[in-house]
């Protein structure tokens, strides 16, 4: 089982999960340069080889119609589970909104391909606190514990895990609780 | 007062544990590594399943009790609680189901679905948060279900299984300061002898509403219970996993009568 990314620069926080989730799945860090990059993967993929995408990240340099589009070229790949990592500003938060447009967007397409008929492959997504993909390393919620890239990295590994083969089309919120107070979260 | 030293091992409860998806989730949190308390109203059920876990080198004990009754839920914790400490992980999966057409829902039906399904997540959470509160630290996994978006002829059991997220998601708040944890799996359709029995053209139909194209386990749900009681995942609470293969995300039921 290999694991690819996109986009392949990530700040450190998130770029420390990838070690921690090769570790926890024996998997090859394979990265993927673009979304054209991403065509060679076709057909040569195996059953369970994971996408970890991050939209939020992607906009900060690439318009969000590109990384939208990139999404929906990768999504379609057969034969990959995808995981989309997500900032929670999605639910609705007072700042700028292309980012959070594109990460409600990325959910969506998540959803999508998760419901395809007869495309194996899985998909999931993991919401994290906004601004932790940025400088902030750790955020606080309503649970007393500060979220880290390990908590993540945690997350990833058991969305990917194939133990957990029939969860598809989840979010799961690793952000101490935050959710809560959106009603878009139950 | 309650030892609230962390024991070792560390002490799981699962109530409804005697057969399918309890049972399941009881062997997990064995081969986990915790003390697993085995509850179900039938001691000979739960006794199997505890000899199954101690039989490959766990340690599980079993508990009959009726989660309807608080009296029999307090006495069965100050039981667990007296021999090794308190309990560090409840799983509430005692339930029932309670499909009938709301013109055939009376009193007792309803209660009936209430007593087990809701008023039987009270009564253990209720128990177990007193500890834990004290710990600051425990975490309560509840079994509800994806029926809770509703459909047909589930009106009681939806709206019990909704109370279950319902309640979870407040003390998930309530107890966010105090470092416990709440969670909701909400289970798909799971492999179980009932499905099974339908028949041939009900089996498919229900199969093809399915995304990923099969039906769950027992053990897929386990798989979910154990991570979320696990340290892996301390920054989750108040959280709805569902474990249905994607059709809580289908926007397009399969439509009876269509």
């Amino acid at each position: 089982m290999r694991l690819f990314t996109w986009p392949t620069t990530l700040p450190a926080p998130l770029a420390d999960l990838y070690p921690r989730v090769v570790d926890a799945t024996d998997s090859d860090r394979v990265p993927i340069a673009d979304p054209l990059a991403v065509e060679a993967l076709r057909g040569g993929s195996e059953p369970r080889d994971t996408l970890l995408i991050v939209p939020d990240v992607a906009v900060e340099t690439t318009s969000p119609g590109e990384v939208l589009a990139a999404l929906s070229h990768m999504a379609s790949l057969s034969g990959i589970d995808l995981v989309v990592v997500v900032g929670d500003g999605y639910l609705g938060a007072d700042i700028e909104p292309t980012g959070t447009a594109v990460a409600a967007a990325a959910i969506s397409v998540m959803r999508s391909v998760a419901v395809q008929r007869g495309r194996p492959g899985r998909a999931n997504a993991i919401c994290i606190p906004q601004g932790m993909l940025g400088d902030t390393v750790s955020q606080r919620g309503p649970l007393a514990v500060n979220v880290d890239v390990t908590d993540v990295a945690h997350a990833a590994g058991f969305l990917i895990d194939s133990a957990n083969s029939y969860l598809n089309g989840q979010v799961l919120y690793v952000d101490a609780g935050r959710q809560l107070f959106s009603s878009h979260t139950a | 007062m309650t030892d609230t030293r962390i024991p070792s091992p560390p002490v799981a409860l699962v109530s409804g544990a005697g057969q399918g998806i309890g049972a399941a989730i009881a062997r997990q949190l064995g081969r986990d590594g915790f003390h697993v308390y085995v509850n179900d109203l039938d001691v000979d059920r739960a006794r199997s399943v505890a000899d199954e876990i101690t039989s490959v080198g766990g340690a599980a004990t079993p508990l009959e009790a009726d989660v309807r009754d608080s009296k029999a839920i307090d006495s069965m914790f100050d039981e667990i609680e007296e021999s090794v400490g308190m309990v560090d992980a409840l799983v509430n999966n005692a339930g029932i189901g309670g499909n009938a057409a709301i013109r055939d829902v009376d009193d007792e039906v309803w209660r009936r679905v209430m007593s087990v399904d809701l008023d039987g997540v009270l009564h253990c959470t209720r128990r177990a948060l007193g500890p834990m509160r004290e710990a600051r630290r425990g975490s309560v996994v509840s079994v509800s279900s994806r029926a809770w978006l509703g459909w047909w002829g589930q009106g009681p059991y939806a709206a019990a299984k909704a109370g279950v997220i319902g309640l979870t998601r407040a003390l998930a708040v309530e107890m966010s300061s105090r470092s416990v944890r709440l969670n909701v799996v909400a289970p798909g359709l799971i492999d179980t002898p009932l499905l099974r029995a339908r028949d041939e053209e009900t089996f498919q139909r229900l199969m093809k509403s399915v995304p990923i194209g099969r039906l769950g386990s027992p053990e897929d749900v386990a798989s979910a219970v154990s991570f979320l009681v696990s340290e892996r995942a301390r920054a989750i609470t108040g959280q709805v996993l569902y474990v249905c293969g994607g059709k809580s995300v289908y926007a397009y039921p399969d439509w009876p009568g269509t």
